[in-house]
């Protein structure tokens, strides 16, 4: 232990956004894993009563618990999904009031406020409660949410909520795991392509003209949380407090399919947003045609704008870049994925 | 240090409420963490499931518990479901202590004026308060309203106790039942049902008190601003949730619960209380509304309203039968414990009508018992019966067992995915467990239903065997034991050898390869025979010298050396191959079957009346006069040697998965052996196909024998 650096106990550090949060966290703090199999961590398992461990034991000896873990998958049973992330979250919380850590720093998702039929904006203080939830992702990173919520113990002083947007690949490299979001764009786009001489007029894809995709590359939500860990501790943050990691305008279902057709090398292409058809007949349309899976289309089309006014006071104004600031990148960590498959 | 002990708090309602709070009561820590499923079964059952070891008790709430209306008791299958989730702590949900708690509250508050009826009450859901309407019953019929007809059948229309509504309840609640749990809160989001609730909640202005649980209260979201100037009755409430309730514009809160309990924490609820009682006084069972009773009035005075209520109340057909039930426990549990468990099932339908109960059902028409087999077939085991006063030769104390049974039978445990039965043997096991069993035995079928008792030993809280060790020595046993019965062959004194000859079949598998080495202590010549020369030449030189007095020959060819053989063993899976052909065994062979499926059927049996084919050997329990009140299809006091093996661990302390899986270890069978006939158990009986085999069998096919080898040899 150093003095004046923070001492942070870290869940899901190893996964897509652990694994660029974790260099960042060692660089100011002396950062400690909370792991299930990996060796060198802290070993216990979020589903187990207290974590499996004697959380007194750990009382004095942390400033942070940075609560990253959850189960990342659209189409996850409610069950699976649950114990991940609610009940992940409810120990990750006893382990705090138990090793009395005074900040909890929770990672949600922007996919708990996607009230868009209610209001075009969404708010830091509003919670997906309106809707059913289109999976259980979304529902239980909603209820896990509002656990950390309602949540207060003497001991904790501050509790901060951080809403990623959609994560893609960095912006160096643009290196990703896995195919989701944006990606999907591509994947479907290539095999529509190849029969696309045969479809008569423009190419009918799923989106709308109104509604943005808040992408976010892993680096720059990495180092956004990061630098908001080391301020909530360094400022001594009371309270909770909710923050949008999602760029002021996001991406446009007209500029993905653009950039696409672009990379794709069909650039001349047309193609229109089937914007006037209901959902129910525009998911499974796509997901026939593009390959689009209909979960992730909830997303695409119904994301609302996100308010991320808070996060811009605290961060500055361009903490986060837009897709044309690293389009180029994005397509070379698509690419290398692709090629490596 | 106090003892502390650990609590979990299932909830069926949202986890936006979980929290973890210690208190004290009774010099003992408790720590109680609340886990809510946000209204899904599935996951409620997994967190017993994933706790039951880590957990002290369970305080199962937010859970509609037993419904009493009209002079009847309505319980939720789902609730019913939950449980019975099989678990070793107890499943707390306290609703004789919530009945108790929140009529005295109600008494109490009312006599002090905090509560005046006469302004209204609204129940958004008065079939779960059931105990506060009944009283409020008494004196203010006129001034109790319902929100019931809206939760059961979306009906935006106020009830009050006398109006027709109440009849469609009655059927609403029938009906309930075949829905989800889940489905019965207001939690509908479209536009329409949100319109329909407001008509509902517009009609409660004029009513100044809403009793209700907060869990449901909440549910109603941003429509529960109809709380506005309103006083609201809760029998528990978590901090957060009244404040939430605070937020909407409520007048006060006023708490049901006794003020000691809630002195102990202020998130404490009803089923929490349960568990906390249970564990300090170290009961496993609920307690009764009498002893409920008698902690209140230790701790608060019990008003006399409240006791005139709480006596005068009829009990329900479904309590009489749960007290019984429960009286019936408690009798079975001031038996003595048993120190193993064994499970055996039904060998065909007709057999499940030898339980108590059922012996005076008619025969059903042949074309039912299908579906009859299959429909029994879903009842969870039960105890069938005891063994008693085993009396240990060794150390000359008694061991007792618990005998259980499935109803399934093999036909519908080999159609069925293992998993059921895996389930059903399970709860045995946790049952036995909580009897204070330390091992449990698998019997006939059940262990060899999928991976033989490996994934339910896993699963159980005490170890499991399958027996298989001391089976396959007791079947050896008996056969050697016939081979001399029959005198055929000569038993040389001087090397105390049977002159004879033994060929095992499928010498070189698990259960082979111990016979051959069994064989090779008590033949003079053995033949061992399987597909593979090298392996039998390896099993060969092992044998020779563990018995180097013993004569080993191998051979690929059954037929070949069946002519010769006093003692044919077959322990093969060739299922439906023929093996060896029948006609070619010596008269007066002594052939023992010890392949599942089995090698000959009842047809080669009748083809050969000069040979006999024996399946396994029974055991007889020690002690002057071991008691077995249940019948296992056997003669005397004889039991299979599976159950001996489970008898003869407990007997030696020994609690270990000893046989597991479907191969046996020769080291097993020998110590099983030795330890058997160490605690004086016996061999009992033979059993051939066509059961039990006695001695006048063997005597028939003795003269048989003897007359086809004379024909043989003119």
């Amino acid at each position: 232990m150093t003095p004046g650096r923070p001492r942070i106990l870290v869940s899901g550090g190893t996964g897509f956004l652990g694994d660029a949060v974790r260099p960042l966290l060692e660089a100011f703090a002396d950062v400690t894993l909370i792991s299930r199999k990996q060796p060198g961590c802290l070993r216990a398992d979020l589903a187990k009563w207290d974590g499996g461990l004697a959380p007194e034991t750990l009382r004095g000896k942390f400033d942070v618990f940075l609560h990253m873990a959850g189960l990342y998958d659209l189409r996850a049973t409610k069950r699976e999904a649950h114990t991940q992330n609610v009940v992940g979250t409810h120990t990750a919380l006893t382990i705090t009031q138990k090793a009395e850590i005074p900040h909890f720093v929770h990672i949600s998702t922007v996919a708990v406020a996607m009230s868009a039929g209610t209001a075009p904006i969404a708010r830091t203080d509003q919670l997906e409660s309106l809707r059913t939830f289109p999976d259980a992702y979304s529902e239980t990173k909603a209820a896990a949410e509002q656990m950390v919520r309602t949540w207060s113990s003497p001991h904790l002083r501050s509790r901060l909520i951080l809403r990623p947007g959609v994560l893609v690949g960095d912006q160096r490299e643009g290196k990703i795991h896995r195919i989701d979001g944006p990606y999907h764009a591509a994947e479907g786009l290539r095999k529509l392509l190849r029969i696309a001489s045969l479809l008569p007029g423009p190419l009918p894809l799923p989106g709308r003209a109104d509604r943005f995709m808040p992408i976010v590359p892993v680096d720059v939500a990495a180092d956004a949380i990061a630098r908001l860990v080391e301020l909530a501790w360094g400022d001594q943050w009371e309270g909770l407090r909710c923050l949008h990691l999602a760029p002021a305008k996001g991406l446009s279902s007209q500029e993905l399919y653009t950039s696409t057709l672009r990379h794709l090398g069909h650039e001349g292409q047309e193609f229109i947003l089937m914007s006037r058809l209901p959902d129910w007949l525009v998911k499974p349309a796509a997901e026939l045609l593009v390959r689009f899976p209909q979960e992730e289309l909830e997303y695409l089309l119904n994301f609302p704008r996100y308010d991320t006014r808070e996060t811009e006071a605290i961060l500055g104004a361009n903490w986060c870049p837009e897709f044309r600031d690293f389009e180029k990148e994005f397509w070379r960590g698509y690419e290398a994925f692709v090629s490596h498959r | 240090m106090k003892p502390l002990y650990r609590i979990a708090n299932l909830s069926f309602g949202t986890s936006r409420w979980d929290f973890t709070y210690t208190f004290e009561f009774r010099e003992k820590r408790f720590e109680v963490q609340r886990f809510g499923a946000d209204y899904d079964i599935d996951i409620l059952r997994s967190m017993i499931t994933r706790n039951r070891h880590q957990v002290d008790a369970f305080a199962m709430s937010s859970l509609p518990t037993e419904i009493r209306f009209k002079d009847k008791t309505y319980i939720h299958r789902q609730t019913l479901e939950i449980m019975s989730t099989p678990s070793s702590v107890p499943l707390c949900h306290g609703a004789s202590l919530r009945d108790l708690a929140n009529i005295d509250g109600l008494a109490r508050l009312t006599q002090e004026g905090r509560i005046r009826p006469e302004l209204g009450v609204f129940f958004p859901n008065a079939l779960l308060n059931m105990e506060c309407v009944n009283f409020l019953k008494e004196n203010h019929r006129q001034h109790l309203f319902f929100g019931d007809a809206y939760i059961l059948a979306g009906i935006p229309a106020i009830a009050t106790p006398d109006s027709f509504l109440a009849i469609l309840t009655k059927a609403g609640l029938n009906l309930a039942n075949l829905f989800d749990l889940a489905s019965l809160a207001p939690r509908g989001r479209g536009r329409l049902s949100r319109m329909v609730r407001s008509a509902l909640l517009s009609q409660t202005r004029n009513i100044q008190y809403v009793l209700a649980d907060p869990a449901m209260l909440t549910l109603y979201n941003e429509d529960l601003d109809f709380l506005v100037g309103k006083d609201v009755i809760v029998p528990s409430c978590l901090p957060a949730m009244e404040d939430e309730i605070r937020k909407h514009g409520a007048k006060s809160i006023i708490h049901l619960m006794p003020p000691v309990f809630r002195q102990l924490s202020p998130h404490i609820s009803h089923p929490v209380i349960d568990a906390t009682l249970r564990l300090a006084l170290e009961k496993a069972a609920p307690l009764s509304l009498e002893e409920w009773q008698e902690i209140l009035n230790a701790q608060y005075t019990v008003t006399q309203q409240t006791r005139r209520f709480v006596l005068g109340a009829r009990p329900s057909t479904q309590a009489r039968l749960t007290t019984g039930v429960r009286k019936l426990g408690r009798r079975m549990r001031a038996e003595a414990t048993p120190d193993f468990a064994f499970v055996v099932h039904s060998l065909s339908y007709q057999h499940i009508f030898k339980a108590p109960g059922l012996r005076l059902l008619p025969s059903l028409p042949p074309e039912w018992s299908g579906g009859f087999e299959k429909a029994i077939s879903q009842l969870p085991g039960f105890v069938y019966g005891r063994a008693e006063k085993i009396i240990s030769k060794k150390t000359g104390r008694e061991v007792r067992g618990i005998i259980y049974a499935l109803t399934a039978t093999p036909r519908i445990m080999r159609e069925e995915p293992p998993e059921v039965t895996y389930k059903k043997i399970e709860q045995l096991c946790y049952d036995a467990a909580e009897r204070g069993a330390k091992i449990m035995g698998l019997g006939a079928y059940t262990k060899v239903v999928g991976d033989a008792g490996a994934t339910i030993n896993r699963n159980s809280p005490i170890p499991v065997t399958t027996g298989n060790s001391l089976s396959a020595s007791a079947t050896l046993w008996a056969a050697h034991d016939v081979v001399r019965r029959m005198g055929l062959v000569h038993f040389d004194l001087r090397t105390q050898r049977v002159a004879g000859v033994a060929a095992v079949i499928g010498a070189t598998g698990s259960i082979g390869k111990v016979s051959a080495k069994l064989l090779a202590m008590a033949f003079q010549k053995l033949v061992l025979i399987a597909p593979r020369m090298e392996r039998l030449q390896e099993l060969a030189d092992d044998i020779q010298k563990l018995e180097p007095q013993c004569q080993v020959i191998i051979s690929t060819d059954a037929n070949s050396v069946a002519k010769e053989c006093d003692l044919l063993v077959t322990a093969t899976s060739a299922f439906d191959q023929k093996i060896v052909d029948i006609e070619k065994i010596k008269p007066g062979c002594v052939v023992c079957d010890c392949s599942r499926p089995l090698d000959f059927t009842t047809e080669d049996a009748m083809k050969r009346p000069d040979i006999l084919i024996i399946e396994s050997g029974e055991v007889i329990l020690p002690g002057p006069q071991p008691q077995l009140n249940c019948d296992l299809g056997l003669p005397d006091h004889s039991v299979y040697a599976c159950l001996g093996e489970t008898a003869v661990l407990a007997m030696e302390g020994l609690y270990e998965p000893f046989t597991l899986g479907r191969d046996i270890e020769w080291e097993k069978v020998k110590r099983i052996y030795k330890l058997a006939r160490e605690h004086g158990v016996d061999l009992a009986a033979i059993r051939g196909h066509a059961g039990i085999v006695t001695d006048r069998e063997i005597q028939l096919t003795r003269e048989l024998a003897l007359k086809r080898r004379s024909q043989q040899s003119s």
